[in-house]
């Protein structure tokens, strides 16, 4: 049997998904905007947009991280676009909407396959531990974390 | 009829057909399958119609075993027992639970859910529950329009639990069993130990003491012991004049396998990611089909086979989760994208995931007779409750299964304690008060104390009920199979003492 739920069975289990929510969706948010440099620090700015509550993602990526981890932003993001099957040099006018569907997508895989890490508590789909240390290390380069 | 045992003459001798011990769940149900069958029952209750502290003192215990045991609590000693304040949650075992899995050790009953099956179905009025539908969900799904989790059935289903009212059997059974002729319980009645003849191969008599009264023996062709999994290993253990080991204890099996549900309340807890998640199915209860029910989390017996898991349930319950920062609500955009909606985290709440997971059979957890003494001069019980690493290591897949869950669906993210650290029980651990194991059943002496009639291997008339004889139990609640092997036994019971 199919590890993933259908979209309309999905749908049914939510009470009046999205009423009374602020309107930002993809295709008014993020869906027309494109990244304008094939580089890591232009898609961490644009990953960090897709999450919410920066203070606690990065405190989530600095956890996922470890202490006096040598990660670099570039590698990590290198690492998560692969998994994503974006190519960092090919991210020029990459619809930011792209990037929400495959990391949302990619987030969902790893929950359904089990790649998943425990982070300060929390059980993460690995993709999304990844994106919160980029999230961390690109607030780090802005002198912010 | 229900009789004072304070009133009888000390010294009095009373002979039967059956005598059981106990008023609990089990001694009630059997005694009342007896009403009317031409029969001299005796029923022996310890305390009378509430709760008395002296007569409750009698179970008075040590633990010596997890720190996360609480011996004194729990059990009620007077008439219908611990149903005077169980919860009423109610499922047969699965039909993997009776099967000897190898990588549970000591694991395997000998007999089947198949030849459980229609005395669970008899056991369901008893217990005032509606129709007996617990392997069809969607027929209470489409009955409440309530929606199931779309889970992945390779992990985890939804499964139907019913709710007793919780029905208090000294009460709602006092007045059938006062009325019948043929079945007289004794009231303050404590037994003391069972006499035997010289080769400890049949019970002669039940010897009974009333606090600050008579002592009597009653003298019966055959004998039930139905005092719970806690007592019954005790008494057998306390009759020991002619082995000194005690009753049914050739093989050194009384008391041990001592196994209680892992409880972790929460075990966990999942931020919601997107609002409106409807877990009405799961987090109340609904009258549906002459009954109540509510759904609750269990692992998929594939998943079981494939990982080699104790079997487990898992209730969504709401509560104040035990996280400080919203994890659900950072990763809102991307969940909410999933499922084709827009908006923006505030804050979706949570719901706690509460876990019953089933321990592993382990001779070392035991009951064993302490230096300590009762009222009656009696050894009281040492309880030691040992747990392995493999039933944390279960843990921990569990509420990670469901976690992995929650977030596959797009539904939220899951903080616990064993995400943190999976090396070292919650503080939050806790036995389900489910005392079972210490008679277990099993074909040969050697391997367990009943035999699959209940019967005690070596002794001819004697027979135990209650959940100490499971070998393993699961992640039901034990009542509505102790009802259901009660009956089972009482047919037998029946069939054979003509």
């Amino acid at each position: 049997m199919s590890d993933k739920p259908s979209a309309p069975a999905r749908r049914r289990f939510l009470r009046g998904a999205g009423s009374g929510v602020l309107a930002l969706s993809t295709g008014l948010a993020s869906g027309c905007k494109v990244l304008v440099a094939p580089d890591a620090e232009a898609v961490a700015v644009e990953l960090r947009a897709l999450l919410y509550r920066e203070l606690l993602v990065a405190e989530l990526g600095r956890a996922w991280l470890g202490p006096d981890s040598g990660a670099s932003l570039d590698r990590l993001t290198e690492t998560l676009l692969d998994s994503l099957g974006i190519r960092l040099d090919r991210t020029l006018l990459l619809p930011v909407g792209d990037l929400l569907e495959a990391l949302a997508a990619r987030i969902r895989d790893d929950f359904a396959a089990g790649r998943v890490a425990s982070v300060a508590g929390w059980l993460l789909a690995e993709a999304e531990a990844r994106t919160c240390a980029i999230a961390y290390l690109s607030r780090r380069g802005e002198g912010r974390a | 009829m229900f009789i004072d045992a304070r009133t009888l003459p000390d010294g009095e001798s009373i002979n039967a057909d059956l005598c059981i011990v106990g008023g609990g769940a089990a001694g009630i149900s059997i005694a009342r399958e007896f009403t009317g069958a031409g029969r001299r029952v005796v029923l022996l209750e310890s305390g009378g119609f509430s709760f008395d502290e002296r007569t409750q003192s009698l179970y008075e215990g040590r633990n010596t075993g997890r720190p996360s045991f609480d011996v004194d609590v729990n059990r009620l000693r007077y008439f219908g027992g611990t149903t005077n304040h169980w919860a009423g949650h109610c499922r047969p075992l699965d039909p993997i639970d009776f099967e000897a899995r190898d990588w549970l050790p000591h694991s395997g009953w000998p007999i089947s859910r198949a030849d459980l099956e229609p005395y669970y179905r008899r056991a369901q009025p008893i217990c005032q529950l509606g129709e007996y539908r617990y392997e069809n969900l969607e027929y209470f799904a489409d009955a409440t329009g309530l929606p199931v989790l779309d889970l992945a059935h390779s992990r985890l289903e939804s499964v139907v639990y019913n709710q007793s009212p919780p029905t208090r059997f000294g009460t709602v059974y006092r007045d059938a069993l006062g009325a019948a002729r043929d079945v007289s319980v004794y009231l303050h009645a404590n037994l003391l130990e069972f006499e035997t003849d010289r080769a400890a191969t049949r019970v002669t008599a039940a010897r009974v003491a009333c606090i600050d009264g008579p002592r009597f023996a009653v003298h019966a062709r055959q004998f039930v012991l139905a005092t719970g999994g806690m007592e019954n290993p005790r008494l057998l253990l306390l009759s020991n004049r002619v082995r000194p080991a005690g009753l049914g204890n050739d093989h050194d099996l009384v008391g041990r396998y001592f196994m209680d549900h892992v409880l972790l309340r929460p075990g966990a807890d999942i931020s919601f990611s997107v609002p409106g998640v409807d877990l009405r199915l799961y987090r109340t209860l609904h009258q549906v089909a002459g009954g109540r029910m509510f759904s609750v989390l269990a692992v998929s017996e594939a998943r079981l086979r494939q990982e080699k898991l104790s079997n487990f349930r898992i209730h969504l319950v709401t509560a104040r989760p035990r996280y400080t920062k919203p994890v659900g609500g950072a990763v809102s955009h991307l969940d909410a994208f999933s499922h084709g909606i827009t908006g923006r985290a505030a804050g979706y709440g949570s719901i706690a995931l509460h876990l019953v997971l089933e321990p592993i059979p382990n001779p070392e957890s035991r009951i064993t007779l302490s230096a300590a003494r009762d009222l009656f001069g009696q050894r009281r019980i040492d309880v030691a409750w040992r747990l392995s690493d493999a039933e944390l290591e279960h843990a921990h897949r569990a509420l990670e299964l469901a976690a992995m869950e929650f977030g596959r669906l797009g539904l939220g993210r899951g903080y616990g304690e064993l995400f943190r650290d999976a090396h070292q029980w919650p503080d939050n651990l806790e036995a389900g008060k489910h005392h079972c194991g210490t008679t277990r059943m099993a074909r040969r002496p050697e391997d367990g104390v009943v035999d699959p009639d209940c019967r005690v291997h070596g002794v001819a008339n004697l027979y135990v009920a209650g959940s100490s004889v499971f070998p393993t139990i699961g992640y039901a609640n034990p009542t509505l199979t102790i009802i259901a092997l009660a009956l089972r036994l009482a047919d037998y019971l029946k069939a054979r003492q003509t």
